[in-house]
């Protein structure tokens, strides 16, 4: 059982550019932790650091208590699967999952036990004479996944392994990948992709990066925690607007009232002054304050609950799914379109005004700063 | 309009395509028709026949006075000259370009931009250190004289055209095998060499030619017949047969024919490699 551990990691390339910036993260044994962030945040240099790929300019790691900074790849008992597969193109198959043993030494009769085992787990078996360009994508993918699986490693490594297939097959791989951790359980596994989705349903744990200066100015891990966590108690704005598909609304407000009985928000943009009267649930920011209220489209319930509070807004255009519609709201001046996602048909029309309620509970507040203002523990 | 316009202009291009790929074939193959035909004819026969006529009768008896007087001594010294140098030049390159393209070091770009200098080096202007050095050496009028100033001299242009090759070797094969246990040679060897074939092959047939076909060199630094190559027996027979143009051509046959039962048997290969070598380099 192998536990990975970095303490205040950095990476700056010779030009001064850096890339990650102070990461304190612990992956526990046999768990999947997924590396997730928008283009540029060193999600991969962070795993290619793991990997000993890349080296780490400050800081330590760990992987199963040993620190690995100067250790060689090949001796972290780690194995990768590369995005664009890298399979060795002028080897058949089976020689491409049996190179990594022959390099150990294994004995030949125990590296043809573990080449044709993986190759049954993942369904090649029939495959294994051809070279890899006389396969799909689909099954080059797996080949990829054989050759780590036969080493045996302590910590599994995947760099974006499904961007370069089509969406079905990214789904059915997916639950592949999901399924061999549970088979090989005992191994960490850490994971690198730019899809949500992918992180949402695979994770243990997520771990959110940053990129530019926000990166520069907070660190470069913008939160830690299991996928429910993130969705539902993101730290910041950034976070909250990363993760969910259509992302996260936001309204600019200022507080009004604060106090037990709640807070008054006067939503901007509007000259009559709108006011959201929130229950009890979160800390009650000052009076006066700016904040961010955001609600997801999920949330935004069609019609007046009484009691609850509820915005009207011209519908800019629907758009309809069959399970589910998304309605786009008029958003603030000069910010996105509010959007609502109802569920079945949405019977709103381009230039109604409708209007939707916003329950408390599943409001999120942020301060000027951008920062989540913490919930008040029932 | 377009399509018309394309349908009467297709047959047009087809046949200007023809006219010049026939008369490019004629240009390349009319000097070698010319030069087999007046090597099988009798000396009476060239001075009596026009220039382009076949051959009254099929006369062999040059080859066969040009193989009885130390032919096959010239065959010999080429081949082993330039095998040993094409050998030497493929393993010393292909190892200098992986280093060059792949490993990390000072001084990799400026060493690379010096050794592609070395390829405007007039190969003239290093005749005499090189016939210095090799008297030095004691291997003056030897195939080993050769082999030295041949390796030397293709370097620049065999390095250049495999870093620019293996540059194209994606980086995550390199950190797949950096992952499965392989240092920096293993690497080269089990995974660069065999993926930079048709870069290896365009860097043998490039220098194959060229040094089978090498005077200079071959000129200054042997002097006796049982030491010298192929184009140093032209130039030998040449004074033995001067007036005797069938037999001159006989040499000239005979010093070709090993090129041209090389591309016959590898003309796909040599093809691809020279194409690959096109578009890497």
């Amino acid at each position: 059982m192998t536990h990975i551990a970095l303490n205040a990691v950095h990476k700056t390339y010779g030009g001064g550019a850096q890339v990650i910036r102070d990461v304190d993260l612990d992956i526990g044994a046999g768990e999947f932790c997924v590396f997730l962030g928008p283009s540029g945040c060193g999600k991969s240099t962070l795993l290619r650091m793991i990997a000993g790929l890349e080296a780490i300019t400050a800081g330590e790691l760990h992987i199963g208590g040993v620190h690995m900074n100067d250790v060689p790849p090949a001796h972290r008992e780690v194995a990768m699967v590369f995005q664009n597969y890298a399979l060795y193109p002028h080897m058949s198959l089976y020689e491409n999952m049996a190179f990594g043993l022959r390099q150990a030494k294994v004995e030949n009769l125990e590296i043809e036990r573990r080449v044709q085992e993986a190759a049954k787990i993942l369904q090649i078996n029939h495959l294994l004479d051809r070279l890899p360009k006389a396969l799909s994508g689909g099954q080059r993918q797996r080949v990829a996944i054989g050759r780590a699986i036969v080493r045996k490693p302590k910590v599994f490594l995947f760099d974006e392994p499904l961007s370069n297939l089509d969406a079905a097959l990214r789904v059915h791989m997916r639950t592949e990948i999901a399924r061999l951790h549970h088979e090989f359980n005992s191994a960490s596994a850490v994971y690198v992709t730019h899809d949500q989705t992918e992180a949402m349903a695979l994770a243990d744990k997520i771990v959110l990066l940053r990129a530019g200066e926000d990166m520069l100015v907070h660190g470069s891990v913008a939160q830690i925690g299991s996928p429910m966590d993130l969705y539902h108690r993101p730290r910041d704005l950034f976070v909250a607007g990363f993760l969910g598909s259509p992302r996260m609304n936001f309204l600019p407000a200022t507080v009004q009232a604060s106090g037990p009985a709640g807070v008054t928000l006067q939503l901007d943009g509007r000259a009559d002054g709108e006011l959201l009267r929130l229950a009890p649930g979160i800390v009650a920011p000052a009076t006066g304050s700016r904040v961010t209220l955001g609600i997801r489209p999920e949330h935004l319930l069609p019609g007046e609950a009484d009691g609850s509070a509820a915005i009207t807004r011209r519908v800019r255009q629907v758009e309809h799914f069959g399970e589910y519609s998304y309605v786009y709201l008029d958003g603030p001046e000069g910010e996105e379109d509010l959007i609502a996602k109802v569920i079945g048909h949405s019977p709103a029309r381009p230039g109604d005004n409708e209007t939707f309620t916003i329950p408390s509970t599943q409001c999120h507040l942020f301060d000027a700063t951008g920062f989540a203002l913490p919930r008040v523990q029932a | 309009m377009a399509d018309i316009a394309m349908s009467q202009s297709k047959p047009l291009t087809r046949s200007v395509i023809w006219t010049l790929a026939l008369g490019w074939l004629a240009v390349t193959l009319l000097p070698l028709a010319f030069v087999v035909f007046t090597s099988l004819k009798s000396q009476q026969d060239t001075f009596d026949s026009p220039v382009w006529a076949l051959p009254s009768h099929v006369d062999w008896s040059h080859y066969a006075d040009i193989l009885h007087s130390g032919f096959f001594t010239y065959l010999r010294n080429s081949l082993f000259v330039v095998g040993l140098s094409v050998t030497l030049i493929i393993i010393v390159s292909a190892m200098a370009a992986y280093a060059l393209a792949r490993l990390k070091f000072r001084l990799n770009k400026p060493l690379f931009a010096l050794i592609v200098a070395g390829m405007i080096v007039p190969l003239h202007i290093t005749l005499v250190p090189i016939y210095l050095m090799t008297k030095a050496f004691g291997v003056y009028d030897s195939p080993f004289a050769l082999i030295g100033p041949y390796v030397a001299t293709s370097l620049p242009v065999s390095i250049f055209i495999l870093t620019e090759f293996m540059r194209q070797i994606p980086r995550e094969l390199e950190e797949a095998a950096e992952l499965d246990g392989c240092g920096p040679f293993t690497i080269f060897r089990k995974l660069f060499l065999p993926l930079s074939g048709p870069g290896i092959a365009t860097v043998a047939i490039y220098n194959g030619i060229a040094l089978w076909n090498e005077f200079i060199f071959a000129y200054v630094l042997t002097s006796s017949p049982g030491n010298r190559t192929l184009p140093l027996a032209l130039w030998d027979f040449q004074g033995e047969y001067s007036s005797n143009i069938p037999a001159m051509l006989a040499v000239v046959t005979l010093t070709s024919l090993p090129l041209i039962v090389a591309y016959a048997f590898g003309q796909e290969r040599i093809v691809k490699g020279m194409m690959a070598g096109s578009l890497k380099g």
